[in-house]
């Protein structure tokens, strides 16, 4: 195992976690409309 | 109203968690450790790609921002604003990676070097336009000021990039690449250009639905009214 | 040509005899300042002599946030009494009107630093002496720049609640190319006793000329009401 591997797997975590954290949180966003909209209907 | 994502939504998005996956596999079980380095290094394989797209993000704030400031349509703000969002959070992905990378590989959190400098003063100027935004109540009022921001920043971003250069740089950091590593590189730029273009894209769409949505309570209408393919990506 | 001329003098002259008579900006902006070079030089240690470019470091804060305040009460002046829509009712060319405020505003600065600096040399014995020339032309050059950014958003936000905070926020990161040209270059020019770096002038001279074209171009986009 290499010095660098917690950095390497950190770094990997970081941008997983950032951008697909992201992506959920739009998600849930879109969820939430859809559901007002069903209600609505 | 039907907002529910289409199937090109749904396929755009499968595919990027696809390659996403793919890219990774590929990371682990494919790209050579590069010597001097170690495995650290495979770092940059998400690093330059997300670096990019922080450009291309940043870009499409500047095209939204002149747009907004020639037409004065809303719309230009909207996508200003979001592609705003996207431009701070690649940023902070790049600065977090940048300096993880930096301190496995010179021990220290942090160096002023021209890279790492660049990366912060970037993230402060677009940091700065999402906070900027929430402090102006009228849409109009911030918009214009939004939109005048954002322009400026995207125009400081070679003055920023020749004026760090001027830092002596005590870290050169050019590896040589063997077939392997271009292919991975190479590789990452599809889920990360995904990503980026696809954030965009549906928090562009969701701000403009939810502002649609309100709207339409304000004004009281009841009835279902005429079906319209809001086309929503998720 | 010389209409603009005469009406940026006309302009200038207007609001530096306001300011002469109420003395109210100027005021606060050398108190701020002299407080400035105060509090910093003794955050470097009471009895020890503060090299050259930290003395500079110091007095670039304290001309900086200075300038903020500046802009920010200059463009204030006309919003007592529709002051703003007298002038956008005249027939005034409104790039006049933004050069107007950019000199106003580095007039006051110059004041600033004419003030502020000696204040430092003497309480803290500052020692430019070697570079003096060089610091000055930094100096100016970055004023300049920052200047011409800080009175176009002065005029943006000048409508909103929270005008000094944000200003300050959006004019600092536009200025960080000149910040980091300037602190730079005041490095090599006095711990290094180095000379004054022909890229980092350039730099400076590229930042200066496109915030002043930028802004003098847009501001009238600024200024509805």
């Amino acid at each position: 195992m290499n010095n660098g591997d917690p950095y390497l797997i950190g770094a990997y975590v970081v941008s997983v976690v950032l951008l697909w954290g992201y992506a959920a949180v739009l998600w849930v966003g879109w969820r939430s409309i859809n559901r007002r909209q069903r209600h609505e209907s | 109203m039907n907002t529910k994502p289409s199937l090109l939504a749904r396929g755009y998005w499968l595919a990027t968690i696809a390659f996403f996956v793919a890219t990774t596999i590929m990371l682990v079980a494919y790209t050579p450790v590069e010597q001097s380095m170690g495995r650290v290094q495979k770092i940059f394989y998400i690093h330059l790609p997300v670096a990019i797209n922080t450009f291309v993000a940043a870009f499409v704030m500047f095209i939204a921002s002149v747009g907004y400031l020639w037409q004065r349509r809303l719309w230009w703000d909207d996508l200003a604003a979001a592609a705003g969002k996207v431009t701070v959070l690649f940023c902070s992905v790049l600065l977090l990676t940048g300096i993880l990378w930096g301190r496995s590989a010179w021990g220290q959190w942090w160096t002023w070097s021209p890279r790492l400098t660049f990366s912060l003063v970037l993230w402060l100027l677009y940091v700065v336009y999402l906070v900027l935004r929430p402090a102006i109540e009228s849409p109009q009022r911030r918009a214009i000021v939004s939109a005048l921001y954002g322009s400026a920043a995207f125009l400081d971003v070679p003055l920023v990039y020749f004026s760090v250069k001027l830092i002596e740089d005590i870290h050169p950091s050019s590896i040589a690449l063997a077939p392997e590593m271009k292919v991975t590189l190479l590789a990452w730029f599809v889920p990360v250009t995904l990503l980026m273009a696809g954030l965009i894209t549906a928090r562009y769409k969701l701000d403009r639905v939810i502002r649609a949505t309100e709207q339409h309570h304000d004004l009281d209408l009841t009835q279902t009214s005429t079906v319209r393919r809001m086309g929503g990506a998720v | 040509m010389t209409v603009a001329l005469r009406q940026i003098a006309l302009l200038v002259g207007k609001d530096l005899r306001i300011e002469a008579r109420g003395r109210q900006t100027i005021g606060l902006v050398l108190v701020l300042g002299i407080l400035i070079v105060v509090v910093l030089g003794m955050g470097f240690g009471l009895e020890q002599r503060i090299a050259g470019f930290q003395a500079t470091a110091i007095l670039w804060v304290a001309y900086l946030f200075g300038g903020v305040l500046c802009f920010e009460k200059t463009m204030a002046v006309e919003r007592n009494d529709d002051a703003l829509a007298g002038l956008l009712v005249a027939p005034i060319d409104r790039g006049v009107i933004y050069l107007s405020k950019l000199l106003t505003n580095l007039i006051l600065m110059f004041a600033l630093a004419v003030v502020v600096t000696p204040v430092g040399l003497v309480l803290f014995r500052f020692d430019l002496s070697e570079h003096a020339m060089g610091f000055a032309l930094v100096m100016v050059l970055g004023m300049t720049g920052f200047a011409a950014i800080g009175t176009l958003f002065s005029a943006a936000v000048s409508s909103t609640r929270l005008q000094g905070g944000l200003l300050a926020m959006l004019v600092f990161p536009l200025s960080l190319p000149m910040v980091i040209a300037s602190t730079l270059m005041m490095r090599k020019l006095f711990e290094l006793d180095g000379e004054l770096s022909g890229s980092g002038l350039a730099i400076l001279g590229a930042f200066a000329i496109v915030a002043l074209v930028g802004s003098w171009v847009v501001f009238e986009l600024v200024l509805e009401p």
